[in-house]
């Protein structure tokens, strides 16, 4: 299946410029893992930020400074410290390499159907982070927004009233909506989800879970 | 926003001193790569509200960076000026994480094995770079505006729409119209 719905052109110049936040940013990093297109964009989005770092007029340095960086120079490279490729998800799927340092072994049961794996609590950036199982067919609580959310499908698909959603399709959803995800029938349906600010959920079963969901 | 031309000749010699950084670890390119660009991003990093002491500490990782990753510099990718961009980028995402985390996490996908850059990969670095600044130049003032406030403020969106008293539909929807601008400008690459 191909990647229908893709991030605002807005997300990723926030993505390129580093002003997204980490669980947002989770998010869309898993999407470009999927497609060349926003990769391509992200690029672009790059090399303007390049061509305005090159115009930027210079600072001052320490009178040290290119002394100490040469002197540096001869100490080894702290070695990146990558993150062990951790068990496959449910469904023999591997975890996207972006969320490979959030991941555990921890699904919480949410409500007959909903897993819930906690990835990051909230960050500074006001947004947290989960992975969500959904058994086939299942229906997620009727909720909106107190703010931005952004899903990445990882496997099997979704739908609401603004479309279905494949693996590597990415949701951008704002305060505005309100909707309410099914998964499809065939298949479990695994996502990546940044949210800011707590869901506003309607109808009774939502009611219910609230407390245990605390999202 | 961008003017001068001379540029465009200093950055096809940026790339050329990268790759004789990674191919013979040549101190005096490193020095002169550190002349230009430590004091450029340390103006970066002060604009998106790194304090000054960080912000010197943070140049200096850069270029430390750039001596140490340079092998994986790749010209036909990206030019020399990007891709310092994006060093010193994630060197502040990964301090503004470790600031509210204790773990230091690895987010980027592990780098492709180095292989030495074609003859002609240099010249295409300068030349997309020049094609970038040419293409920027040809966005509507309104628009070069939006995308400049997003590279250089920390909560660029909430605050372009305070700064320019425009709603945040309307960034958005402006940087929206250049980035099809600026993809027009250089997806024509063949």
């Amino acid at each position: 299946m191909s990647i229908a719905h893709h991030p605002a052109a807005s997300t990723l110049v926030e993505f390129a410029a580093g002003s997204l936040g980490q669980a947002a940013r989770a998010v869309v990093a898993t999407h470009l893992e999927l497609c060349r297109r926003c990769r391509d964009d992200v690029s672009i989005a790059e090399a303007v930020g390049g061509a305005l770092l090159d115009a930027l007029p210079p600072s001052e340095m320490a009178p040290d400074a290119l002394l100490r960086a040469l002197a540096a120079l001869a100490s080894p490279a702290v070695e990146d410290e990558r993150a062990v490729v951790p068990p496959l998800l449910p469904g023999g799927v591997a975890v996207p390499v972006p969320l490979r340092p959030y991941v555990s072994d921890r699904w919480r049961w949410l409500a007959p159907g909903i897993r819930l794996m906690p990835l990051l609590p909230v960050n500074p950036s006001g947004m947290r982070l989960d992975m969500i199982h959904v058994a086939p067919g299942t229906a997620l609580p009727r909720h909106g927004h107190r703010g931005r959310e952004l899903a990445c499908v990882i496997t099997g698909s979704f739908s609401d009233a603004t479309g279905v959603f494949g693996p590597g399709d990415l949701a951008e959803v704002d305060a505005t909506r309100e909707h309410q995800p099914t998964a499809s029938a065939d298949g479990a349906c695994i996502c990546v989800i940044a949210t800011e600010g707590r869901l506003r959920m309607s109808g009774l079963l939502a009611r219910l879970l609230q407390p245990l969901i605390d999202i | 926003m961008l003017s001068s031309a001379a540029l465009s000749a200093g950055e096809q010699e940026a790339a050329q001193l990268i790759v004789a950084v990674a191919c013979s670890s040549d101190r005096v390119a490193f020095a002169r790569l550190f002349t230009h660009f430590a004091p450029r991003v340390k103006t970066y990093l002060l604009r998106v509200g790194t304090t000054p002491a960080i912000a010197e500490d943070l140049a200096q990782e850069t270029m430390l960076t750039v001596w140490r990753k340079a092998a994986f510099f790749d010209p036909a990718r990206a030019g020399a000026a990007a891709w310092v961009f994006t060093i010193a980028r994630n060197l502040r995402i990964d301090v503004l994480r470790r600031e509210h985390h204790a773990a230091a996490l690895v987010e980027a996908p592990p780098d492709p094995s180095p292989e030495p850059p074609r003859a002609d990969a240099l010249l295409t670095a300068a030349e997309r770079e020049r094609r970038v600044r040419a293409a920027l130049v040809c966005l509507s003032a309104e628009q070069a505006e939006v995308v400049r406030l997003s590279f250089f403020q920390d909560k660029p969106h909430a605050e372009i729409e305070r700064e320019l008293g425009i709603p945040l539909g309307t960034v958005k929807s402006r940087l929206r119209l250049a980035m099809m601008r600026l993809r027009l400008l250089l997806d024509d690459d063949a």
